[in-house]
């Protein structure tokens, strides 16, 4: 498992020096057949200074972030590092380039030898992934603005039942897998259209990205984190970095004596008890269970891909090509009456109905085609959760999950080992 | 965690508020349309937002359809322009049609060439091909033809004052002004280098009408940007009104108004495509009036179709070549009709 999930983050970042070329990233407009268009130029790079400062404070914000959560141990810290990364990167920049929207980018340099990718989308997309192999998620606990958003609002947490954040916390693979496909198709960035908190952070935007922002501004200030758990992509990939993290936060520096006080400290249900006493349970019954999944796994596997692949062509609507080839097809049958601009401008361009069903065709051909891989891929993270739900590791202490850890340092407080908290209280959540 | 029934009642509570918000955060990502199902281009919600934009205050209506239709013998009538004395000049299928004033035909001019603009100016009617202009008496005799413009023209429009014709090419998006005795080509500003008298326009598709008012101004449009320009008669800019939207004081869609006419007071008759609307307004480009709305005409074909022209004649109605009806339809003013001199595009 460790060793697939190592190969596909080096992919992913191997992946990354797949550079385009000088060809013009989205086809020009089509504006009538006497329109000329005029040949395109790459402009001189004028060598603007916000990019590098964005690295340059991302650089800063991820180490120290590291630093107050594993060396300081610093909730107070960390908050405070959230708010400011909330107010750079979120207000100040307006939540772009940020590594989450970068994964699309990312992914159609790599399936468009066309696209072109610029190296700071690059380094977003990277740095936080490095340092979460390093330190484990102190990306997501005081870096990114999404993260640090929900963060503040957070002011009633409440815990939501077992099967429902094993549910929801599938829809990260799906997006993730959606997102890919969609970039590499060329059809949309569904990542960046469907941002909840861009429209926020921009006070601007059509009425129902603000209206969805305000819906998890509200959802999260009872569940904690709900994007970053149940829908970031991204956040999905630094789970299983965080997996294979060097080091990462721990709840107590010291020995756990087990008292019980951090059991609800965590918001994020990232917090593992011990199962000293529930463990050995039944190992026939055990096996059994495991060999079950295990022989499910093909199946759900398959099904996932059955499903993808027949879903598709509704998938390549969000091709414009794909769009546009439908409309003129029932302009064309008469099943409208109207035409709209798109239509219009492209029967004025004089150029073959022919020509737009076959590109339309082979853009489907390729959703049907990438549809059958991100169904694999759904399919095989399901059924490797499924295997690693029927699986039972022995823990004796209050541990913090690995992947689930978003290092925010919430539970510091509650350690009464933690020689810096004089007065450990009562867990927190309602 | 407690379990007091306080914390019973506020956790259900909570439980409530998250799934109905959760709720309206569903319907807003579904309110998103990504696939362009509600108007953005295929889907079946498009005819009926359509049809909801075709929706306008009728109490701005001033005007009213006073003859039958005229129909207009051809296949592909293009221009209209009309004469002093009110007879109407219809081009397209390769000849010129002359009608009274009341619709009756006075005869047709046969051409070797389809007009695909027209303009008259006392006895004289300019008449243009897709590169070249031939100007002809008001019986049909050529006079002279000007020198071919290049490959890529695509002459949409004429206009004639006392000294000029102003050509509008929507294929090198530019405007040129000749003089109407010699038919050579004059230049901005007494300049004689070959650049043409007018550019920068926003030409998305192929209609760049110009017209000129009664003190000899040119009024043109600049369709990709929703504009209606007053110039002077050296081509600069002295107004420039309009916006793009559905809206009944905007310019719908792409490449709109597709057609314009000067009243006698020097108001501005415009003509929107593809949602159709007649519409006057000021000079200062305020909404006055409605002629036509779009329940007035017969929605455009699917594909190409031919832009209808708009004039106006010498007691002030305002004239529609239907290129879809193929009809010449004739709008009156409801209340006080007012003299006018007869300008038209």
């Amino acid at each position: 498992m460790r060793l697939i999930t190592a190969g596909i983050l080096v992919l992913l970042a191997t992946s990354t020096c797949a550079l385009g070329t000088e060809a013009s990233k989205y086809p020009p407009p089509d504006l009538g057949p006497d329109y000329v268009q005029p040949p395109g130029h790459m402009p001189e790079i004028t060598h603007e200074i916000m990019p590098i400062v964005d690295i340059a404070i991302l650089a800063v914000a991820l180490v120290l972030a590291s630093y107050l959560a594993l060396k300081q141990r610093s909730r107070k810290g960390i908050w405070i590092l959230g708010v400011v990364s909330l107010i750079y990167f979120g207000f100040y920049r307006q939540g772009c380039v940020c590594p989450i929207g970068a994964i699309q980018s990312i992914a159609e340099a790599i399936f468009n030898p066309a696209a072109v990718i610029s190296l700071v989308v690059i380094l977003f997309f990277v740095l936080p992934l490095i340092f979460t192999l390093m330190f484990g998620r102190t990306f997501c606990g005081s870096v990114c603005p999404l993260g640090a958003i929900q963060e503040v609002v957070l002011v009633h947490p409440v815990r939501l039942p077992g099967i429902l954040r094993h549910a929801l916390g599938l829809l990260p693979c799906v997006y993730l897998a959606l997102a890919v496909l969609f970039a590499a198709t060329g059809s949309a960035y569904v990542i960046c259209r469907y941002d909840p908190f861009i429209a926020l952070f921009r006070m601007n935007g059509p009425a129902g990205m603000l209206i969805l922002g305000a819906c998890f501004i509200v959802i999260s200030m009872f569940v904690g984190r709900p994007y970053c758990r149940f829908l970031c992509p991204y956040g999905l990939l630094l789970s299983w970095a965080s997996k294979l993290s060097w080091t990462r936060v721990t709840i107590t520096p010291n020995e756990c004596v087990k008292c019980r006080l951090c059991e609800n400290a965590c918001p994020y249900d990232a917090i593992s008890k011990p199962n000293t006493k529930t463990l050995p349970e039944n190992r026939k019954r055990g096996v059994i269970g495991l060999l079950g999944m295990m022989l499910l796994a093909p199946l759900v596997i398959g099904a996932s891909a059955w499903i993808m692949v027949k879903t598709a062509p509704t998938l390549a609507k969000m091709h414009p090509t794909v769009r546009l080839s439908q409309r003129v097809e029932r302009e064309d049958s008469k099943e409208v009456s109207d035409t709209t601009d798109a239509s219009q401008a492209f029967r004025e361009s004089g150029r073959p109905v022919e020509d737009l069903h076959a590109t339309a065709a082979e853009i489907r051909e390729n959703m049907t085609k990438g549809s059958l891989i991100a169904g694999l891929f759904i399919g095989l993270v399901i059924a490797l959760r499924l295997i690693a739900l029927s699986t039972r590791r022995t823990r004796q202490d209050y541990q913090a999950d690995r992947a689930l850890c978003v290092a925010c340092g919430r539970c510091f407080e509650f350690c009464p080992v933690d020689p810096r908290n004089k007065k450990p209280t009562d867990g927190g959540l309602a | 965690m407690t379990d007091t029934p306080d914390h019973k009642i506020k956790n259900i509570l909570i439980t409530l508020v998250l799934l109905g918000v959760v709720g309206v955060a569903i319907w807003a990502a579904l309110s998103i349309d990504p696939m362009g199902d509600r108007g953005a281009g295929t889907g079946r919600d498009h005819d009926e937002s359509f049809q909801k934009l075709k929706k306008f205050d009728l109490a701005l209506v001033k005007w009213s359809e006073n003859l039958p239709a005229i129909p207009v013998e051809m296949d592909s009538p293009v221009a209209l322009a009309i004469f002093d004395n009110g007879n109407i000049c219809i081009g397209g299928d390769k000849a010129i049609a002359i009608l009274a004033p009341d619709g009756r035909k006075i005869r047709r001019i046969d051409l070797k060439f389809s007009p695909q603009a027209l303009t008259v100016s006392g006895d004289t009617i300019f008449a243009a091909a897709r590169d070249t202009v031939t100007v002809l008496t008001a019986d049909g005799q050529e006079k002279a033809q000007w020198a071919p413009l290049n490959n890529k023209a695509d002459i949409v429009s004429l206009a004639a004052s006392q000294e000029y014709v102003y050509v509008s090419d929507a294929g090198n998006r530019v405007i040129m002004r000749y003089d109407r005795k010699t038919g050579k080509r004059t230049y901005k500003n007494g300049r004689t280098d070959s650049g043409a008298f007018m550019s920068g326009f926003n030409v998305p598709s192929p209609h760049m009408d110009v017209a000129i008012n009664q003190e000899g101004e040119l009024l043109t449009v600049d369709p990709g940007r929703s504009k209606v320009q007053l110039r002077d008669t050296e081509g600069d800019v002295l107004k420039s009104w309009g916006a793009a939207g559905s809206g009944i004081t905007e310019f719908y869609g792409c490449c709109n108004p597709a057609a314009i006419a000067v009243l006698g007071d020097g108001s501005i008759v415009t003509y929107e495509k593809t949602l159709q609307r007649v519409k006057v307004y000021s000079l200062q480009g305020e909404l006055i009036n409605v002629v036509a709305g779009p329940n007035d005409f017969t929605d455009q074909p699917v594909g190409k179709f031919i832009v209808p022209d708009i004039a106006v004649d010498p007691t002030g109605r305002v004239l529609v070549l239907d290129t879809t009806r193929k009809t010449l339809r004739t709008f009156k003013r409801k209340i006080a009709p007012q003299p006018t001199t007869g300008a038209s595009r």
